[in-house]
């Protein structure tokens, strides 16, 4: 039987309006199940001040609160084809590029285990896992504008808490295909193209020419 | 006379199915085969120094009876068939206002104009020929050095060369969609222009949109849009 989950997006950072729709629009064909869209006025006093890049953490808080399982997709990430069936974990996610898991264990011995780390644009999260995120609020909070983790603000200390709190099912990159690190040839299979870590306006409007080019249609 | 011949520079491309790829789908677009120059064609000279000088070759290598080129970077997707092409001596688009704005505090013809194109796509007639024999000249001097236009390669040259002698024929920026400013335009773009990305993003992004379009003309999909957000 297939998992339930709820897709997440967190449209935060002026973000413009057609893509966050378009990307919306591109996951409910795709994959049949509406989007729940989380806008600055729907978080939290406490996450108001936050950098909109380290919001993750309040993901539970905003929820309807009988949401068992998240899938949480980021804004900048275009969804190409159906989702396969995801397996049935507590967290579910895709393997980040070989250069950087490879960067970040050799820099993090916590990370030594799995020898892997994943991009935190995409993941699904059961609720079981709720107090890592409780604990990631801590550190989106006292993080200042010096990033000490190397511009990925918090995604190796969620790394680190969601691996040492629980197995993860490892999903490959298709899942995640980040256009910065792919090879070309990657994206021929992508289910989803990610255009993290590019400039903003960069990512944009290559997203809305893609828009344009794809719009709603089906890959097979 | 308002024909062209498209011309692509292709030194030593890394993923040469991207370039056939680009290539076709400009013909079906456009309904001209699109002419490639490679290493083998150009004189030694003109890959002596940075390769965006190599298009200063560019009349050395077209066809004889060739009265106008569309140049064509390499970085460029078509995404829909061009309009008709005014005859003027060049024709050109004009670059991102914020670099157009850095070039004109830093030279005075510039200033002067209010205008600098981007030279990942112009359309050149045989009388700018001397234009192209000068920056020739410039990049042979300049050798393997930066020189005084490090910023922008063969981009400022031209365009001082360009921009002295001729009028330039202005076409809007969907021509040449740059893929770091032009968010409005690109829904609408005939060209988008993958400039400033690092290298591997691009061939990427090209093999995405290559994957996805081939080289079938993009719908109008508007409508389709619309009725699923109903």
């Amino acid at each position: 039987m297939a998992i339930d989950y709820l897709p997440v997006m967190l449209s935060i950072d002026k973000f413009p309006v057609e893509l966050e729709q378009w990307i919306a629009s591109r996951f409910e064909i795709l994959n049949g199940r509406r989007v729940y869209i989380v806008r600055d006025k729907d978080l939290p006093a406490a996450a108001r001040d936050i950098h909109p890049y380290c919001l993750q953490p309040w993901l539970w808080d905003v929820v309807p609160a009988d949401t068992e399982r998240i899938l949480h997709v980021d804004t900048d990430m275009v969804p190409l084809r159906s989702l396969p069936e995801l397996p049935d974990a507590e967290f579910v996610a895709a393997m980040d590029g070989a250069a950087h898991s490879a960067r970040l264990t050799a820099i993090f011995p916590a990370l030594r285990q799995e020898k892997l780390t994943f991009n935190a644009g995409f993941f699904v999260a059961n609720r079981s896992l709720r107090p890592a995120f409780e604990q990631m609020k801590q550190f989106a909070s006292s993080r200042t504008s010096n990033d000490p983790w190397g511009g990925d603000y918090l995604q190796t200390i969620f790394n680190f808490l969601v691996q040492a709190t629980t197995k993860i099912a490892w999903l490959p990159h298709d899942f995640n295909s980040i256009l910065l690190t792919a090879e070309p040839l990657q994206m021929r299979t992508a289910i989803a193209v990610h255009f993290c870590a590019l400039p903003r306006n960069t990512r944009w409007v290559v997203m809305n020419a893609l828009r344009t080019a794809i719009g709603l249609s089906k890959l097979v | 006379m308002s024909d062209y011949l498209p011309v692509m520079l292709s030194v030593d491309h890394p993923y040469p199915d991207i370039e056939e790829w680009t290539a076709e789908r400009f013909k079906r677009l456009n309904g001209k085969e699109v002419f490639i120059v490679r290493r083998d064609m150009l004189p030694e000279a003109a890959l002596m120094g940075h390769a965006a000088y190599a298009k200063a070759w560019l009349w050395d290598v077209v066809p004889k009876a060739t009265t106008r080129f569309m140049f064509i970077d390499f970085d460029m997707i078509p995404l829909r068939a061009l309009p008709k092409i005014p005859d003027a001596a060049f024709v050109a688009v004009p670059d991102a206002q914020w670099w157009i704005d850095t070039m004109k505090k830093m030279y005075p013809l510039f200033a002067r104009t209010q205008r600098y194109f981007n030279s990942g796509f112009f359309v050149a007639r045989r009388d700018t020929q001397p234009c192209f024999d000068h920056l020739k000249a410039f990049a042979v001097g300049l050798g393997c050095g930066k020189g005084p236009y490090s910023a922008t390669y063969e981009q400022t040259p031209l365009n001082h060369l360009i921009q002295g002698t001729f009028d330039v024929h202005w076409l809007p920026e969907t021509f040449n969609c740059m893929s770091h400013t032009h968010f409005a335009e690109a829904s609408e773009a005939h060209m988008l222009h993958l400039a400033g990305m690092p290298n591997r993003s691009r061939w990427a992004l090209m093999e995405l949109f290559k994957t996805l379009l081939g080289t079938e003309p993009i719908q109008v999909r508007q409508q389709h849009e619309d009725s699923a957000s109903e």
